[in-house]
């Protein structure tokens, strides 16, 4: 029988949720009267995990063969990791610095001319900051040096 | 009703000062609706010691605009970007992003505000005709009556499934276990945290939803040239403006009638609010509609319902707070204390004490929808522009506007990763035909069904279910499940 790969991983992490859902509950002997709903909505979960295991996990007729699309998946894994990237490196840059190389380079990658994703990066980078971290006080990281703090 | 102190507060509102505050309430409520992340009762509560300064009428009438602004500007970025500005602008995603993919942005956004004018009109003269009756019924809701409300808005899942119901269902139970997260309401024992203390209150509303809706959509937009793809595939080639939304919407009477009321029952729930109340409106619309295949696919209805279903809330949570001292929701909580900090005790006592006050706030209701309506015309053309920025260009301001909201909800670093985490979720959810909407209508409404029906069991037993509201609100979700389905099959024979 052959299977629909993509149709895994969906259920898959649900599935895995699940398990460690109620892995950690019994791992910190969470009294069983305190998981009553829990309880009722994992049974719920996992007989519909069944049901939709037998109906589209096994690969039915034509459309189940198609090839995927490999090069649609470059753009969002790049922008998934340009983003963590982002969020990993502004402890170190700031908020603000951060938001401003994180903007120039995504428009740039897309395919935006220069003149404009730095237009773009400058001009919303710096109502971020003056808005969000001036204004409203937001606690974000900042960029602190001898000379300014951003 | 008295009609000698309606008469007086109607010439108490034309005073300048009142007026002022009306107008910068809706203003603010625009800005903090469009901009996702940002709550009202936020904002409000940071405003609640100037409230003083104020004065307990103005303080009020203030935070009312801004509580009517925020919910008829949430519906803005839902519908352009797909990234609701409010929890509660969360169902306007479907139907008004598909518009907006069409080239029907403005007209999307007509109908949307003239929604919100609606709902918030007819929420408005509920409150002032019927206010202090209803308000009395409020407080015979107990846990076993939340249960049924939270039955009755899960309900609204059988609409959400699309053309996979069993993927639709399966998308909705994993929300409610995913709502179980968190400390238990009543021994306090932490379920599903994995270690982390910033899960103790469970997934966070605004991260989870920026990411679902907002961050999600980033994942296939980045393949795009532009946010209009369908334009020509709709006929959708001439210009649109507000005033064809404006039209379009009031073609649809009994769908704003019908969601303007829920909206003011719900709000007049204490506990509720209006992110629950947009999705029963919303399920409710699409049960009863004549086209309900049009619904995620680009519905005027649809989007119709869910902004007049909104703006009815405002009306109907401002009952309980002035009527009883109970408020409807968190910003009628903030409402209630900036009364309290002016010396003026909301309850049964203030239509005795505060005729004239009491009358001022209700009617500003109206006046704030006015305005609602006035502002909302001259900005929120301003807005559809943003449909015709080049994806590169708008694909890392949508990433960082949903990063930033979701950190400024706790100001948490942890709810940066919660977005990503869910945008990526949210997108598989999607790519294999699930229903993130189902998802997330579960996760709102799971905590509320699962602390009242332990409750309704630790007090009446099965027995909760017996009781007259409980019994009603079952046979009227039986009744909406069903009764569609039963017209369709006939008119099919």
């Amino acid at each position: 029988m052959k299977i629909n790969k993509g149709e895994l991983i969906v259920p898959g992490i649900m599935a895995a949720f699940l398990a460690a859902y109620f892995y950690q509950v019994w791992a910190d002997e969470v009294p069983a009267d305190v998981l009553t709903w829990p309880i009722y909505v994992g049974a719920a979960l996992a007989v519909c995990l069944l049901l939709v295991a037998v109906l589209y996990i096994p690969q039915r007729g034509e459309a189940a063969k198609a090839a995927v699309n490999v090069s649609a998946f470059k753009k969002p894994v790049a922008l998934l990791i340009m983003t963590a990237v982002y969020i990993a490196a502004m402890n170190w840059i700031g908020y603000t610095l951060g938001s401003f190389l994180f903007l120039l380079v995504v428009q740039i990658y897309l395919g935006s001319g220069w003149r404009r994703a730095l237009l773009v990066a400058l001009v919303v980078a710096a109502l971020l900051h003056v808005v969000m971290v001036e204004l409203i006080g937001l606690g974000v990281p900042r960029l602190t040096t001898p000379w300014l703090t951003l | 009703m008295n009609l000698d102190m309606m008469g007086q507060a109607c010439l108490s509102l034309m005073r300048p000062d009142i007026l002022l505050y009306l107008v910068a309430g809706v203003a603010l409520g625009f800005i903090i609706g469009a901009i996702p992340g940002f709550n009202d009762t936020n904002v409000l509560a940071m405003l609640l010691p100037f409230s003083i300064y104020f004065g307990p009428l103005n303080a009020v009438v203030f935070m009312m605009a801004v509580f009517g602004g925020s919910q008829a500007a949430g519906p803005i970025p839902a519908i352009l970007m797909n990234m609701p500005g409010t929890p509660s602008a969360a169902a306007c995603c479907m139907d008004g992003y598909a518009l907006t993919r069409k080239g029907m942005a403005k007209k999307a956004l007509g109908v949307a505000l003239m929604g919100a004018f609606v709902g918030g009109i007819l929420g408005a003269l509920v409150c002032i005709i019927l206010g202090p009756i209803i308000g009395k019924y409020a407080l015979t809701f107990g846990p076993s009556e939340m249960f049924m409300v939270s039955v009755f808005g899960l309900s609204a899942v059988s609409t959400l499934t699309g053309k996979h119901p069993l993927k639709g269902i399966l998308s909705a139970v994993f929300g409610l276990l995913v709502a179980a997260v968190g400390t238990e309401a009543v021994a306090g024992y932490q379920r599903g945290t994995f270690g982390f203390f910033e899960l103790y209150d469970g997934f966070p509303l605004i991260p989870v939803l920026l990411g679902l809706f907002g961050f999600s959509e980033l994942f296939d937009m980045v393949n795009e040239k532009s946010i209009v793809q369908d334009a020509a595939q709709a006929g959708a080639a001439e210009p649109c403006t507000l005033w064809d939304g404006y039209r379009e919407c009031l073609r649809h009477k009994m769908t704003l009638l019908r969601s303007s009321i829920i909206g003011v029952i719900i709000g007049i729930i204490p506990g509720t609010g209006a992110a629950i109340g947009s999705w029963i409106g919303y399920g409710q619309a699409k049960q009863w509609s004549k086209h309900p295949e049009e619904f995620g696919n680009g519905s005027y209805e649809g989007l119709a319902a869910v902004s007049s279903c909104n703006n009815g809330v405002t009306g109907g949570a401002i009952i309980p707070t002035i009527t009883l001292g109970i408020p409807g929701s968190g910003t009628t909580l903030v409402i209630m204390t900036a009364l309290m900090i002016n010396n003026i005790q909301p309850g049964p006592s203030m239509f005795t004490e505060h005729t004239l006050d009491v009358y001022i706030i209700f009617l500003s209701l109206i006046i704030s929808n006015l305005l609602i309506l006035g502002l909302g015309h001259m900005t929120f053309n301003l807005f559809s522009k943003t449909t015709s920025v080049p994806i590169a260009n708008l694909v890392p301001v949508i990433a960082l506007c949903s990063l930033t909201g979701s950190f400024a909800a706790r100001g948490m670093f942890f709810d940066f990763g919660l977005t990503v985490l869910f945008g990526l979720f949210g997108w598989l959810l999607k790519k294999y035909k699930y229903s993130p909407s189902a998802f997330l209508l579960s996760l709102i409404l799971g905590t509320l069904a699962e602390n009242n029906f332990i409750w309704g069991i630790k007090l009446e037993g099965w027995g909760m279910f017996t009781r007259p509201i409980c019994l009603v609100l079952l046979v009227v979700t039986l009744l909406t499940l069903l009764v569609p389905v039963i017209l369709n099959a006939r008119k099919k024979n």
